[in-house]
Formats: structure tokens, sequence, C-alpha cells
């Protein structure tokens, strides 16, 4: 568990007019959005140290065999990602309702978002200099291509930057702009260019960045220049609160449920997973 | 309880295909009718089995016994009754009716599960200002914050169990197209009646499909005249269902299903959970 606390929750900025109307309008047309200096300095500091001490302790359950609430992917020594991160540490678990947070995911998705998925990313490039290709859009069914075009937004993706993102090819969220909406989909040559194809760009932002994105929109990660490089990040997904979520939501503990959450935060998983069950819908 | 009958469509051999016009007909219309899809004894036990349903679920409500999903009561006669696969085994039976399930697989999704069913039984007498209740089905609002089109999220499929040739039976009625109509509808005419409604006159025995997002209702119920139909509903898998699902008891989900039927719901209804995903 945690050494440290959670930082003091800051309150809802009193001019709460966001997502402004460019913001909205970015994020309809581009599919993504990005929000620079949206974590502060100290704050990217403890989630570091957070992501490190998870990393730590889920390395050792991997390598004893003990149970864990998600997956955890061990590339190397150094190249970790690991997956249902909220009962890994408090500051973790805030980021669920981070109330600067909500006003884009009310917004974007819906005024009484659920969460889908969580993981944490530590990449070193020396684990990845082959990658390529690897483009991809999100949602069950193969992206929910079986509903028609466009592909509604059934999932809002949420990428934080805790690593200085500012150069490319050090493992960048990549994207193509207006994928969200397109009625093709780019060839299979196309998806394993390393140099990326017409259109494609690197999400180059600073540390503490917030990155949204649709599920259509097509994206992958960015291949590495240099086995020196790296990056840090955190994910999160929100859905609808008539979709199911995820079944490895139902592998975090009743405890975790029943006394970890707030009454907010337990608003975004279904009632069925408290012992005994919330009679409530969504 | 009812004898179930033997599917006589059980054979993959015979399983039916959806024909490309079936195809056409249910995307640019937003329905199809399949008429004289349940064969006359099919429709005479389940008529008796809605029958014994109605019954036993109004003396439920009668005595305040818990039910799994609720009663409408409207006058002596008329009743609606929701979630109805633990009322009697010819309704458990028709979730995985192998003539349906094409038309479910190819429509929705090949791995569907089930949101909601219902039997309703009305009569004239009891509705007598009945107006159509012009709606599209779903959550948030029919999901119309997805945009347009409003994707199929929901299959709905009635089966008339009466006669409903002849129109003014409170009939299911459609504005044909409209699941892809990127205005609502304005206001209805004095009668109720939208630009393009349809009354859907068809025989005892038909099954009707129709998508989440098409306008529909009901349609004017004239004096002497009654209905009887059920209601099945479909939904992705990575969908949650409806929470009066989890109302059914564990010995319904561990006992009465079977391993078919298990994957129209979530695992976690079951006890032990199951372990998996969809």
């Amino acid at each position: 568990m945690a050494e440290t606390a959670a930082l003091p929750v800051p309150a809802a900025p009193a001019t709460a007019a966001v997502p402004t109307a460019a913001e909205k309008f970015t994020f309809d047309n581009q599919g993504y959005l990005v929000l620079e200096n949206f974590l502060k300095p100290d704050h990217v500091a403890r989630l570091t140290a957070a992501v490190h001490r998870a990393i730590a302790r889920r390395r050792e359950r991997v390598r004893t065999g003990a149970k864990q609430t998600g997956m955890t992917q061990t590339k190397s020594e150094k190249s970790t990602r690991f997956f249902y991160i909220f009962d890994d540490d408090p500051l973790f678990l805030e980021l669920l309702d981070w109330p600067a947070l909500m006003p884009y995911v009310h917004a974007f998705i819906n005024p009484k978002p659920h969460h889908h998925g969580s993981d944490v990313i530590v990449e070193h490039g020396a684990d990845f200099m082959d990658r390529q290709g690897e483009w991809h859009i999100d949602g069950h069914d193969n992206g929910y291509r079986n509903l028609g075009h466009p592909i509604p937004l059934l999932q809002l993706k949420v990428g934080f930057y805790l690593s200085d993102m500012t150069a490319p090819w050090q493992g960048n969220l990549t994207v193509v702009p207006g994928s969200h909406k397109t009625l093709t989909q780019p060839t299979e040559e196309d998806r394993q260019k390393r140099d990326f194809f017409p259109g494609a760009v690197q999400v180059c932002a600073p540390a503490g960045t917030l990155i949204l994105f649709h599920n259509a929109l097509w994206h992958t990660a960015a291949p590495y220049s240099g086995p020196e490089r790296g990056r840090t990040m955190i994910y999160t997904a929100y859905e609808h609160p008539w979709m199911v979520g995820s079944q490895e939501h139902w592998g975090y503990t009743k405890e975790f449920y029943n006394q970890r959450l707030s009454p907010a935060q337990r608003k975004f998983f279904h009632g069925f997973v408290f012992d005994p069950p919330e009679q409530r819908w969504g | 309880m009812d004898e179930i009958l033997t599917p006589s469509t059980a054979s993959a051999a015979t399983t039916p295909v959806l024909t490309a016009s079936e195809k056409f007909i249910f995307d640019t219309q937003g329905y199809v009718v399949l008429e004289n899809f349940l064969q006359p004894e099919h429709i005479a036990r389940l008529l008796a089995a809605t029958a014994a349903t109605v019954a036993r679920r109004r003396e439920q409500a009668r005595t305040g016994v818990p039910q799994t999903g609720f009663t409408q009561i409207n006058g002596k006669d008329s009743t609606r009754v929701f979630y109805i696969l633990d009322d009697d085994p010819l309704f458990l039976e028709l979730l995985d009716w192998p003539a349906i399930l094409p038309y479910v697989h190819t429509l929705l999704n090949p791995k569907p599960h089930h949101c909601a069913s219902d039997v309703i039984v009305a009569h004239a007498a009891d509705f007598p200002q009945q107006q159509p209740g012009w709606h599209i089905d779903g959550h948030d609002d029919g999901f119309r914050h997805l945009g347009h089109p409003i994707p199929l999220l929901q299959l709905k499929i009635g089966y008339y169990l009466t006669d409903m040739t002849k129109p003014g039976a409170s009939h299911l009625m459609v504005v044909p197209g409209s699941h892809k109509a990127t205005q609502p509808p304005g206001a209805a005419d004095a009668n109720g009646m939208l630009p393009g409604a349809v009354q859907v006159c068809a025989p005892a025995g038909s099954a009707i499909l129709f998508h989440n997002a098409l306008w529909h209702g009901i349609g004017p119920f004239h004096p002497g005249r009654s209905r009887t139909m059920l209601y099945y509903a479909y939904e992705h898998p990575w969908m949650v269902a409806s929470e009066e699902h989890w109302g059914y008891t564990k010995e319904f989900y561990n006992e009465r299903l079977s391993p078919a039927r298990r994957k129209f719901f979530h695992g976690f209804v079951f006890d032990p959970p199951e372990q998996r995903w969809g």
C-alpha cells in the first residue's frame, strides 16, 4: 500500500466553463483533445513514485504467483504494464473522479459515467526498438464496427503523461486526427509503417498532460528512436452507465468496493459489485 | 405449467437464414414482420401459459408476494407482466427459439444478451382514453446523445398471440424509417397519429422485429377488441441489461437455464459467478 497520503483534492474551479466550445469542437472534429499542464509537477512526481512502488509490488506478485486484480505484463526488468490499478495506490484511485477531469467526462460521454478500465505503462526504449504498426481502435466486437458509421462514442479514453513527451519517437500516443469518423480503414501495409502514413500525428506534450480520445480514433504508440528513451503514463477509460464494464473490475475485493470508495466513486461502478449489492440502476 | 414444445426447427440444417430482402427491409424501414412465425398449436400453448401467468401474477400482486418483475393491472381483464422467463417454460424457450436466433445473430450480435421480456393482455374496455405514447427505446433518452443514426443497441421482438389482421386492436404502430430520422417527430395530429405511421396488421403467430430507435406506439382501441402479445428484447454482450434481471432467483439461473441459455446473461448473475466475458 502507498506510504504517502493522497494530495488534497482541489475543488472544482468556480468558473467551471470547461470544456470550452473550442475544446468541444476539437474533440468532436479531431476525435481527441490535449490539455497540457493538467497535472501539477508535484502531483506528477507523487504519481510517478506511486507507479514505481506499484510496479515493484506487482512484479513480486508475478514472481510468487500471488493473486492480482488485473494482469501485469513484464517485458523486461525495466518495462512493465499493469491493469486495473485503483487498489494499487490511493493516488490512482483519486484520478477516477478528479474534479478537474469530471467536466470533460460528463460533457463528452455521459453525465453519469461509469469506469471502464485503467492501466499504467512504463516503457524503456530498449525493449521496444522493434515496435511497428499496432494501429487499432478500441472497443468490443472489433471496435464496435457492427454499429455502423460513424462509430459512436462508447468509451472515452483518458491518458496522463507522467514523463516528458515533448519530443517524438519515444512511445508517444500517435493518432490519426478525425479518423473516428472514417468510413474506411488504413491498409494493412500502412499500419505497419514505422514512419507512419500521411495524417498520423504523435502527441508531443510535457509531463502532466491529459489526452482524451474517442474509442473509434485510430491510434498506436510510436516506435522508439533510441534504446535510452522511455515513457511513463496512466490510462483510464469511462463508458456509459448502461454498459457492463469489464469483468476484471469484479476482481477488485469486496473490501475495496465497500470500504475504499467514496459515495461518489461508488457511482462509477454497478451496484452488483458491492456486498450487499446496491439496488440501483446504473 | 404447460409442457414445452420441441422446436420444429432445431436442426441446424433447417435453421432459416435471413433473406437479402429481410435485411434490406429491416435496414431501411427499421422493422420486419414475419407472419406465421409461430405455429397455431404453439400459439395456443402460449395463450394458456399467458392466462395462467396472469392469474398467478395478479394474485401475487394482490397478496404482496415478491415478483421477479413488475405487474401492471388495468381493470378486471388487462394485465402487463414484466420479466416473464421464470413464469413458464414456454416463455423461457422463446429466449433462444431456433427459428428466431438467426435474426438476432444477423441483425444485432452473434453473441446476443437478453435485455427484457413482457407479456401484454389488453382489452379495450380497460383503456377508454388510450393514447399512442410515441417513443423510442433505450437508456439516456433513447441513446439520442450517441449521434445519428442512433445505433442498433436493442433488438425488440413482438409476438402477436391474437389475430391482429384488422386495425383497431391496440396494434403496435410504427413510423417506418424513423430509426434514421435526424429530427424528432412533430406533434401528433388530433387522432394522435404521426405522419407516415402504420398499424402493424398481421395474424396471430407473427413476429415483429424492430430497431430501438424506431418511433413506435400503440394504435387505436375500438370497443370490444383485445390483444395478447409477448415482447422480448436482446442487446449486445457488452451492455449491462436490466437490474430487474437480477431479481430472478439463483435457482432460476443455476438450475433452469441450459448451457446455451446461460450465455444470454452475464456470468455474475450465477452462484458462484461464471468467470467469463459477455
